[in-house]
């Protein structure tokens, strides 16, 4: 059974990054830049002579065993030394971590699953000096730490693979990292990397209550769905979905699993037959699992959903078949319980479900051209990334680029080391809800980071001719006006 | 009989007239629903009573013959007397002669050797007489007290009925009376509509049609004539229900079956769009709503049986016979009954709240009431009852809810009569539209109650309200302030934060203070909703709120900039600010906020004699020596005149005075 999913998680694992559509100079390979990568388990390692026995996962893994004893051995030792300054008061976040920067290395040791595991990370100084980026500690941080969740999106946790048996914990992290390092990317702003957010879908209000209404409904007549997740594109509308899980299952959703189903739907072939023979019935269908063909033939076939490890309110990591249904531009995403399966019947879902959510679609879709940009075409060139923790959205010119700022150029790769320094020092503090930092940059960029109301919004602004810091307040707010209004409010 | 438990009620409207007994006659006015007395052939008196205590009318004609009905115009102004075979007696009872009686006319009919079967007023100056031959057509005048022949048509009658609301006459002719024809009598014109049989099930048993049989009545907006079928070993198996079309170019067509099984001896009624089967010898009532089962579905069984209620007024004529082993009466349309041992004239009406005890199947017990009239806040009590048991599925909730959901709060009735077309007979039947609620009675009956309700369960409850919301909103309704409150209210009690959340992301309720200060109370469970509070209180320009909000947590410069109008900076806000920046133990802030009271603004009151500001003034010139505020000043002049990049390490190195710069950037604009 466990060969048999592993077997198939392989074709559903994301690929980390971007898409393929973006411009790849904007990203750097983690594995260019990377000294090296491990993941350790310091109880397995306390017998002396044995201490290599606390290593998971070591990358590169042509690595000798000493030196990956060594490297494992220090980041515990870092951790344990530091340990002894921190105040006792003193909440230990989620993730703890340490950042260690020497003349040679830059390191991140993360400390997952109440600190049973260490994940560490080490760069190249040299090797990042040579790409021109910027190492950004925070923001590699959070890659690290978004790593760590997909693995296990897919495998569960680490702990849980241990008790199964060490060797299934390894083989299950060499058959994730071999292959996710080496197509880790980074991107060259490290901001981006740092801020976890989804996309979301500006819709009316009316046809977001439908989408809540229709999921309800489902879940009403479905009971073994536990959660449920709605996408228009590759936007989010509506989610249920833990917000521990949320990042890393958008990302795969959207990356992956989204993004094949429409280049199948744009093969011209494909899309030919798909309508002769489905389209009688259904408008949309599944893109996950057995196809239709198969259901109802085989009735004691298991299921080939996808698994997923989502958090249940307590936290712990449950594994949830993912069904995807998709019809028009909407994918309905629900997570079924593994032992609630057999109880789904995909024919009633299909069933109930195809009508609805094409109507949506279709909805959603009339209202989407309608709507179009709230950005409209202005002068100032800008750039910006915008986050807001609370709702967990994220946007960016550098990623999403809308066609009008398509235009602007990138600004020069020296302003992203001051971005994140300035964003360090004043905006990712606790104290005062900072509101607002103008700087100015090498080659007369501006970089201007608004924190409002628990938002922030980072601006880059090429240099116009008579820009001094008057100027730059008055563009700050035009732009605001024109483009951010929804969302500064204050 | 306190306890009323059958679904029929008898004698919410009763009158109650001389027994029946060999010196007087008894007939029902169908027209105007009035049960007349007729003592000694009318030379004792003719007496009409209807429901209402004064609508009696009392006359006197000379004793003749024995008379074989007396019906009343609509306007009461004339009585006809049919007690002749050939002819009928007109009484104007407006007028009077010198002997205190009505002065008569007496109009013969005009077929030569045919005799009046009866005779039917179609409004209060026309009246048809029916011969075994032929219908005549006679227009009534008053002040000449004579008739005038106006139309006739040729057919040989059995029996008839009539159906006032439409003027539509059926007489029964052939050998076993199954044969239809169809009159409408309108604008002074007698429309013959096609002759279509009906099946009553001819046989030995029954080789006629009878008319006691057969009844026209109007069932959610469509008028029918119902025919009881007996079947050949005497039992009833079915009624038949021909659908009689509004267009009178098209056949009638059987649309309906009512599927029983009773012996021969029943009696029909129509009350609220049901059509009621009562079984005399049985004392049994069947009722059939065709409405109630799949629109499909063209064969009925009852919905449910009941026996009959006599209200208390009337069950002591009763006595010891409070539960019929039979029903004693004459079934008349529409719902009316008689009973001549007591004198009672009663009608039939419906107990709707007992409907629950009959049917137990509860979405077919909600059709059952939606389908009624006039029932609009009990329907909504039965809504309510079915949501709080959880008894029906989202969807159907849906559903119901956008049947009975009317968005304007008036409702304009259908005008269905137009009296302009007169070349044209119409089928009248009786309107009905289905009950509709408005906005607030739905808040009132299902939800208000179910908000206070602690049993139900809240994740059920907020989906039923999204449900609701979500139609209001394709409505484009207005939607009342209470719907979202209670939403956030039982979203947050049954923990689904997330879920509102995004609800409130995405703007589904509108914004208000009172919404706003109920999020700010939640957000001490969950964060986010502090940020969606004063958005929203930031979209209703409730800046002074925000003010207020910022400060009690500490975040004084984001508290400062939102004064748009800083004339509103009175004494107590100043002070207020500065003690809170002055909480904040951190010199660039209390800087940054005095300096902007005092320097930028100027505020009046802020000068050395007030003794408030004493405190903060002292404090304020210790807070940075002479070289850190040349310093800070020294770069903000930079900053705004040369474009020369200052580098942010030399900056880094001299944070303070770095930040107090920018907190003066965010002033000096």
């Amino acid at each position: 059974m466990e060969r048999v999913l592993y077997g198939k998680k392989t074709a559903y694992m994301m690929s980390p990054g971007y898409s393929a559509t973006t411009p790849k100079s904007e990203f750097l390979k983690l594995i260019d830049l990377m000294e090296y990568f491990f993941v350790s388990r310091p109880a397995s390692g306390r017998r002396e002579g044995f201490e290599y026995q606390r290593v998971m996962y070591f990358n590169p893994e042509t690595e000798n065993s000493s030196k990956q004893t060594d490297v494992s051995g220090v980041a515990e030792a870092f951790i344990a030394f530091t340990e002894n300054f921190r105040k006792r008061a003193e909440v230990v976040a989620e993730y703890d971590h340490r950042f260690v920067k020497s003349t040679k290395l830059l390191e991140i040791f993360v400390q997952v699953e109440n600190s049973e595991y260490i994940i560490g990370l080490g760069l190249n100084r040299q090797a990042c000096n040579e790409h021109d980026y910027f190492v950004h500690m925070s923001s590699l941080k959070a890659l690290l730490i978004r790593t760590y969740e997909t693995f296990r999106l897919f495998y569960g946790t680490f702990s849980d693979l241990f008790e199964t048996g060490k060797g299934i914990l390894m083989q299950r992290l060499d058959q994730f990292f071999s292959h996710y390092l080496s197509l880790l990317r980074v991107h060259q702003i490290p901001l981006i990397d740092l801020f976890s957010g989804v996309g979301f879908m500006n819709m009316p209000p009316v046809d977001y209550l439908d989408v809540q209404c229709l999921i309800s409904r489902c879940s009403e007549s479905f009971p073994m769905i536990k959660k449920t997740l709605f996408l228009y594109q590759d936007k989010m509308v509506e989610y249920s979905v833990s917000k521990n899980d949320i990042i890393v299952v958008y990302r795969y959703l959207t990356q992956h699993l989204v993004q094949s189903a429409v280049q199948s739907e744009l093969k011209p072939v494909a899309s030919a037959t798909y309508r002769e023979t489905e389209t009688k019935k259904f408008i949309g269908k599944f893109i996950t699992g057995v196809t239709e063909d198969f259901i109802g033939q085989e009735e004691s076939v298991d299921h080939q959903f996808p698994n997923v490890f989502l958090s249940d309110d307590n936290g712990k990591m449950i594994s949830h078949a993912l069904i995807a249904y998709r019809a028009l531009n909407a994918t309905f995403c629900l997570f079924v319980k593994n032992e609630d399966m057999p109880s789904l019947d995909l024919q009633e879902l299909q069933q109930s479900l195809d009508s609805e959510l094409s109507r949506l679609a279709s909805n959603i879709g009339d209202n989407v051209s309608s709507i179009t940009r709230t950005i409209t075409s202005s002068d100032i060139p800008f750039h910006y990334v915008y986050y807001n923790p609370d709702s967990l959205s994220l946007k960016t010119s550098f990623v999403d680029s809308p066609s009008d700022l398509s235009n602007v150029p990138l600004p020069p790769p020296a302003i992203y080391k001051q971005v994140c320094e300035t964003f360090d020092h004043f905006i990712d503090t606790d104290t005062e809800k900072f509101a607002q930092v103008c700087c100015k940059a090498d080659d007369d960029w501006w970089v201007v980071v608004k924190k409002v109301n628990g938002r922030v919004l980072t601006l880059f602004i090429p240099s116009t001719p008579t820009s001094n810091i008057t100027d730059i307040h008055d563009i700050v707010e035009q732009i605001i006006k024109s483009y951010f209004l929804n969302l500064f409010i204050v | 009989m306190t306890d009323k438990r059958a679904f029929l009620i008898l004698g919410k409207n009763y009158a109650l007239f001389e027994p029946s007994n060999n010196l007087s006659d008894i007939f029902y006015d169908r027209l105007n629903k009035r049960i007349c007395t007729v003592r000694n052939a009318g030379s004792l008196g003719i007496t009409a009573r209807g429901f209402k205590k004064d609508d009696v009318i009392n006359f006197r004609i000379q004793a003749k013959r024995q008379i074989n009905t007396v019906s009343f115009s609509p306007d009461n102004k004339t009585a006809g007397v049919h007690r002749d075979e050939t002819s009928i007696d007109f009484a104007f009872l407006d007028q009077k002669l010198s002997d205190e009686s009505h002065p008569l006319a007496n109009q013969p009919c005009k077929t030569k050797n045919s005799a009046i079967i009866t005779f039917e007023w179609i409004n209060d100056k026309q009246v048809l007489y029916i011969t075994d031959a032929a219908l005549e057509l006679y227009q009534l005048n008053p002040k000449k007290r004579s008739l005038k022949f106006m139309k006739s048509c040729n057919v040989s009658s059995a029996w008839t009925i009539y159906y006032p609301h439409s003027q539509l006459l059926i007489c029964a002719s052939g050998i076993t009376s199954a044969f239809m024809n169809l009159f409408i009598i309108q604008n002074g014109l007698i429309h013959k509509l096609p002759r279509f049989e009906v099946d009553f099930g001819c046989s030995k048993i029954k080789p006629k049609l009878n008319d006691k049989d057969v009844m026209i009545a109007s069932v959610y907006q469509t008028l029918y004539l119902l025919v009881v079928k007996v079947d050949s070993d005497g039992m009833i198996r079915q009624i038949n229900m021909y659908e009689i079309p509004s267009d009178i170019s098209k056949p009638l067509q059987l649309a309906h079956v009512l599927l029983l099984h009773v012996d021969d001896n029943v009696g029909l009624h129509v009350i609220d769009n049901l059509v009621i089967v009562h079984h005399r010898t049985d004392a049994k009532s069947f009722i059939f709503d065709i409405k109630v089962s799949d629109p499909s579905t063209t064969d009925h069984l009852p919905v449910l049986e009941s026996p009959i209620d006599v209200i208390e007024e009337l069950s002591a004529s009763y006595g010891s016979e409070t539960t019929f082993e039979s029903y004693p009466w004459f079934i008349l349309s529409p719902n009316i009954v008689v009973d001549t041992r007591y004198g009672i004239f009663a009608d039939l009406q419906l107990q709707l709240k007992n409907a629950s005890m009959f049917i137990k199947e509860k979405a077919k017990f909600l059709r059952f009431i939606m389908n009624r009239t006039k029932a609009e806040e009990y329907m909504l009590t039965v809504i309510h009852d079915e949501i709080l048991s959880k008894s029906l599925s989202l969807f159907k909730i849906a559903d119901i809810f956008r049947e009975i959901y009317d968005p304007c709060e008036k409702q304009i009735p259908i005008e269905t009569l137009q009296r302009n077309d007169y070349s044209k007979c119409k089928v009248i039947s009786e309107s009905y539209s289905s009950m509709k609620a408005d906005q607030s009675h739905i808040l009132t009956y299902i939800f208000e109650p179910l908000g206070r309700d602690l049993s139900i369960d809240k994740r059920w409850l907020s989906n039923v309200l999204l449900e609701f919301m979500l139609i209001l909103k394709q409505h484009k309704s207005l939607v009342h302030h209470y719907l979202p409150e209670l939403l956030i209210m039982v979203m947050s009690e049954a923990k689904e934060y997330g879920r509102l959340q995004q609800i409130l992301q995405h703007r589904v309720i509108d914004d208000s203070k009172f919404l706003a200060f109920r999020l700010i109370e939640i957000s001490k469970v969950y964060p986010p909703f502090f940020q969606l509070a004063i958005d929203m209180l930031a979209r209703r320009g409730n800046n002074e709120h925000i003010l207020n909000l910022l400060l009690e947590r500490g975040q004084v410069v984001d508290a400062v900039k939102c004064i748009n109008d800083p004339s509103v900076i009175d004494q107590a806000l100043c002070l207020k600010i500065l003690d809170t920046a002055w909480k904040s133990d951190n010199r660039q802030i209390k800087y940054t906020i005095y300096s902007y009271f005092h320097d930028i603004l100027k505020l009046p009151f802020m000068d050395s004699t007030n003794e408030q500001f004493e405190k903060y003034s002292k404090e304020f010139k210790t807070l940075f020596d002479n070289e850190e505020i040349e310093e800070a000043e020294d770069r903000f002049r930079l900053a705004r005149i040369s474009s020369t990049p200052v580098s942010i390490n030399s900056m880094l190195t001299q944070e303070s005075s770095f930040e107090a710069h920018h907190s003066f950037s965010s002033f000096k604009e």
